[in-house]
């Protein structure tokens, strides 16, 4: 059995995928430490204690090195996406939350053209099902899209942006929910002397 | 017909939905709360007249604790 070009490309795109999912996840955690220590929910960042930092960054290396444009454009959604509950907070960079939103877009547009939109469109339907599964748990919380926009809404929208991202790359499409998948069941194994106390 | 296109059609026509059905619930929801106003006080009414307790305050009638008094028969 030999792997043709478009193989070893197929399978450093997906891999690629899995391990900038995993950062975004701990870059999620981070900020969302105090509330998991409340809540007592696993936190992988906490999990990893002062490794997280050094570990997040060696993943990060790694999944730029399997295919760049793929992490790098992932990433930049990622966080121009997650800005969007803090438009009108101030960032440690001084400037407004959508601010450093339009810019993360607008570079990575210039940079990576149409595999930023498909990016966006991807991370959107992760953030909209991701809200939707927690419609019960975050009822009364005001940054939910399920209770802002509605349960059906939240839902239609995601399936909506799938197709698009479908359109554009399927490969990252698929992957991509397979690797949100895959990230909850490993955070499912975390063992319980990791989860906080 | 190539997937690409059948995503593309598949995108445009469930937006569709979605714009009908974002619409139609917005618009039937404020329908409901005029409707629902509209009963009310006839349906506060009917309890009252059932039940001879206060449906707002639950104050049984022609008592003379009743603050307002307005729901006393004397």
């Amino acid at each position: 059995m030999s792997f043709e070009t478009s193989d070893v490309y197929f399978l450093k795109k997906v891999f690629s995928i899995l391990i900038t999912g995993i950062v975004i996840k701990i870059m999620d955690d981070y900020f969302d430490q105090d509330i998991d220590a409340l809540e007592k929910q696993p936190n992988i960042y906490m999990a990893m204690e002062y490794g997280g930092l050094p570990y997040t960054l060696l993943l990060f290396s790694l999944a730029f090195m399997l295919d760049p444009i793929t992490a790098l454009s992932l990433f930049f959604s990622s966080f121009a996406i997650g800005m969007v509950g803090h438009l009108t907070v101030k960032m440690p960079s001084g400037l407004y939350g959508y601010h450093e939103s339009i810019i993360v877009v607008l570079l990575g547009f210039v940079l990576l053209k149409l595999e930023m939109l498909s990016s966006l469109f991807i991370v959107m339907v992760i953030q909209l099902w991701d809200d939707y599964l927690d419609y019960e748990k975050d009822r009364m919380n005001k940054y939910n899209l399920a209770f802002q926009l509605g349960k059906v809404e939240c839902l239609l929208l995601a399936v909506i942006l799938f197709l698009l991202t479908a359109y554009f790359d399927y490969i990252k499409a698929i992957a991509s929910i397979i690797a949100m998948h895959v990230i909850v069941y490993i955070i499912r194994l975390l063992p319980d002397n990791q989860k906080p106390i | 017909m190539p997937f690409d296109k059948i995503t593309l059609i598949a995108a445009l026509a469930i937006t569709v939905c979605l714009f009908g059905y974002a619409l139609g619930r917005r618009v039937g929801k404020q329908e409901g709360i005029k409707e629902g106003m509209s009963i009310l006080p006839l349906e506060w009414r009917r309890q009252l007249n059932e039940t001879s307790v206060c449906p707002l305050c639950s104050l049984r009638l022609n008592q003379h604790k009743n603050c307002d008094n307005i729901h006393s028969r004397d």
